[in-house]
């Protein structure tokens, strides 16, 4: 909570100290990621600047798909809670095989709480989910939807029923939150849009993705009168960002994840410049993603004027 | 990154220092290469940050669900009273007819008030006979006692763990940079108590906190203020004041102050114009009592107070004992929420506030405008009158005047004992009396006192105006 409101000297000390610490880990303890991280043979403890990340190759998807398994890191972290593995499924290209510990499910849920907060959630009401993940329907029912004691219930509709299916759940439930992806939530629109459905409690749609369109944007406000709060989630990493609540750019949540955009010829983009976005989670100790390429395009905005310290993407392109 | 002796240090591109190995460890901060960042806290510590969390919650969700969640909680609190606190035994009556879950505001509201005697009375029955285990360690508690007559209480480390939860909300609120240096000036730590290392919260990575003797005279207290040359000072408001009045006549600053927080006394306009004038920084007031724990904190974004409903229930009565209007004023009645080992229930606590309407900032916490302060800081009239009266910024034209305390001996004798770089004329004594008679809409005699020092209560506490008339009142 405090740190998003910290000196951005001091926060890019300690963020590149943690990336140090990440970086020499990994060079230390896997083959694969030490021929990766050769410089750091040359650098003195402590010495690790934004510049020297130039030295470490990017790996895109395919490369992540190839090594994944080289990438895991088989040494026990005492603090870093139960390990356990992850399968993501990327579209057109085979599942990727990840080890996640416990200290990565605590960061989800401080960076959901986070989400909560800056958004004035109550969460006191329902939320609906709607997941591609398959059977989540049964799973989910009568839990919470945050680690808030007084939070109310999740209730999960697949995204592979038909949108009317869907409108019909969300009408029933009558949520206070709704949580999907931006392709959902427009089929979802247009449903409702048809026969003029609009559901009574509703206070906010969290959508995470890469890019919501200004028209899905404009319909939902227009339709619903209510907002889309945008976080921009990639399995294999985590949440990367959450749109700020005064503004519709987001801020990258820099204590869990080193975001980079960079430009075609490899170098940081400067705010209102568009590249590609490499991340480094600096909190994931087994798997480590050094340079990884999400394979989105984002706009570098400018600091924000909420006065937050936290880095801001303006938006995320596809 | 440069090496001296034993000692690394971590520059910045500019080649400025940030943090070395040694003084990262010496001021708690984060060690740069041992330790995960963000840190993981140790557990009374994370479970603090925890509690803080929902608080951000709790201060947005509506009304009617704060009232709900809050009413649970004090059915907890006057059940485990009724069941294990010998002094409750009786005055708790009929709650057993009560079905668990259906206590509600009307049976509280049928309570009796509790007074301070009282619990100096009750003493040891007072303290719960069963003290929930998972509340930790109990212990006592004595106030420092404004008049001279202390009470104590038992209290637990839960207790401890929420107060460090609202000290963080108001950190969080004002947005405090807590990498700085933070002073505190307060009664002395007992010889021998002083923590060997102390920052200011339990967040890992905050600055150092140094505490000062509020009773050493205030030439001497003004030194070490500006030697240690905190971001935040944290006092009672006329202490800050004597400071403040101090860096006028010495131009003297603290440089690096950026915020100044303020506890113990009612803090009056002028001195929150005082500290802007002359430091240019904002104060930041607060509302506690030692026997209570937080009771209410400053908006971010006006002077009014937030009643922390986690901690506390604060009910504000008329002389009848009902409930007062927003833009009245009456007497602050408080039960406490989190003492399991000596509970408070409708604890009169001796002061007078105004109720606020809803805040604009869109927390929904409860509001009080103004604490206006004690019974004893009344001034009382013949004609039953009765008003807290503000004497301070009609002396203003008297340069000579360092420093002056008000003490109503009778309903027609007022003593104002005075320090002055010179003495009152007649001419101005009689100048002084003229302006509290027109004031005070009544035609006191005021003797004007010369005097070295008006030195503060034993807990470094200074009142003003305080009456010999509503002190008896209270005794009887």
């Amino acid at each position: 909570m405090f740190t998003q409101w910290m000196n951005s000297d001091l926060f890019q000390f300690y963020q590149l100290r943690q990336l140090e610490n990440l970086m020499r880990f990994a060079g230390g303890n896997s083959n694969y990621l030490a021929s990766r991280l050769k410089f750091l043979e040359n650098l003195s403890v402590g010495g690790l600047y934004a510049e020297h990340l130039a030295l470490v190759p990017v790996m895109n998807i395919s490369e992540l798909q190839k090594n994944s398994q080289k990438l895991i890191v088989r040494k026990r972290l005492p603090n870093h809670g139960k390990r356990r593995m992850v399968r993501v499924n990327k579209s057109k290209s085979p599942p990727v095989k990840l080890m996640f510990t416990g200290l990565l499910d605590s960061w989800r849920e401080a960076l959901t709480l986070r989400s909560l907060d800056w958004h004035g959630s109550d969460v006191s009401t329902a939320c609906l989910r709607i997941d591609r993940k398959p059977d989540r329907e049964k799973s989910a029912s009568r839990r919470p939807w945050s680690i808030l004691p007084w939070s109310g219930r999740l209730h999960v509709v697949q995204a592979d029923r038909p949108a009317r299916e869907q409108l019909e759940e969300l009408v029933r439930i009558n949520p206070g939150s709704l949580q999907t992806e931006p392709d959902i939530l427009q089929d979802l629109m247009k449903q409702a849009d048809l026969h003029g459905i609009k559901p009574e409690n509703l206070k906010e749609i969290r959508c995470r993705g890469q890019s919501i369109d200004l028209e899905l944007r404009e319909l939902t406000e227009k339709t619903w009168g209510v907002s889309i709060i945008h976080e921009y989630f990639v399995e294999e990493v985590g949440l990367i960002a959450i749109q700020c609540p005064s503004h519709k750019g987001l801020h990258i949540n820099s204590e869990f994840v080193f975001a980079e955009v960079l430009d075609e010829q490899d170098k940081p983009c400067s705010a209102g410049q568009t590249g590609r976005v490499v991340v480094t989670p600096i909190q994931n100790f087994q798997t480590p993603l050094i340079r990884y390429d999400t394979g989105h395009l984002a706009e570098v905005g400018k600091p924000c004027a909420c006065g937050r310290t936290l880095p801001v993407l303006e938006r995320i392109l596809s | 990154m440069a090496k001296r002796g034993s000692k690394t240090v971590f520059r910045s591109r500019d080649g400025s220092a940030i943090a070395s190995n040694k003084a990262s460890r010496q001021s708690n901060q984060i060690g740069p290469l041992n330790q995960n960042w963000p840190i993981l806290p140790k557990l009374s510590s994370a479970q603090a940050m925890a509690v803080f969390s929902q608080m951000q919650f709790i201060e947005r969700m509506s009304a009617a669900n704060q009232k709900r969640l809050q009413l649970r909680q004090i059915e907890r609190v006057v059940r485990h009273a009724h069941t294990t606190i010998p002094f409750y035994r009786h005055r708790i009556d009929g709650i057993e007819q009560i079905p668990v879950g259906e206590l509600g505001e009307s049976f509280l509201s049928s309570l009796p008030i509790l007074t301070r005697s009282e619990i100096q009375a009750a003493g040891t029955r007072l303290q719960s006979t069963r003290p929930p285990a998972e509340h930790g360690r109990v212990y006592l508690q004595r106030t420092s006692g404004s008049t001279g007559k202390p009470i104590e209480v038992a209290s637990t480390g839960l207790r401890k763990i929420i107060s460090n939860a609202h000290t963080l909300r108001a950190y969080y609120w004002h947005k405090l940079d807590i990498t700085q240096k933070f002073v505190s000036i307060r009664t002395a730590f007992k010889p021998g108590t002083e923590p060997k290392k102390a920052s200011w919260s339990v967040i890992p990575w905050s600055g150092p906190s140094k505490r000062l003797d509020i009773n050493l005279p205030i030439s001497e207290l003004f030194e070490q203020f500006i030697a240690e040359n905190p971001a935040v000072v944290f006092s009672h408001p006329y202490t800050l004041m004597l400071l403040a009045e101090r860096s006028r006549e010495t131009g003297i600053l603290p440089v690096k102050l950026s915020h100044a927080q303020s506890f113990g006394e009612a803090l009056s306009p002028n001195i929150r114009q005082t500290l802007r004038e002359v430091w240019n920084v904002p104060v930041i007031d607060s509302y506690s009592a030692t026997e209570i724990g937080i009771i209410a904190h400053q908006c971010p974004d006006n002077e009014q107070l937030h009643i922390q409903v986690e901690n506390v229930r604060v009910e504000v009565l008329d002389d009848n004992g009902n409930q007062c209007r927003p833009g009245t004023v009456g007497k602050v009645v408080i039960t406490t929420l989190q003492n399991f080992a000596s509970p408070l229930i409708r604890y009169e606590i001796g002061d007078y506030a105004e109720v606020g309407d809803n805040c604009t900032c869109g927390r929904t916490l409860p509001v009080l405008t103004r604490i206006l302060g004690r019974h004893r800081n009344l001034c009382v009239l013949k004609n039953g009158e009765r008003f807290f009266p503000e004497i301070q910024s009609h002396l203003k034209p008297f340069n000579h005047l360092r420093q002056f305390q008000a003490h109503q001996r009778s309903l027609e004798e007022i003593d104002l004992k005075v320090v002055a770089d010179r003495p009152f004329t007649d001419d101005e004594k009689n100048e002084v009396q003229a302006i509290i008679q027109k004031k005070f809409h009544y035609p006191f005699r005021v003797n004007v006192i010369e005097v070295s020092d008006i030195p503060r209560a034993a807990n470094g506490k200074f009142e003003e105006f305080k009456s010999d008339l509503q002190e008896a009142r209270i005794d009887s």
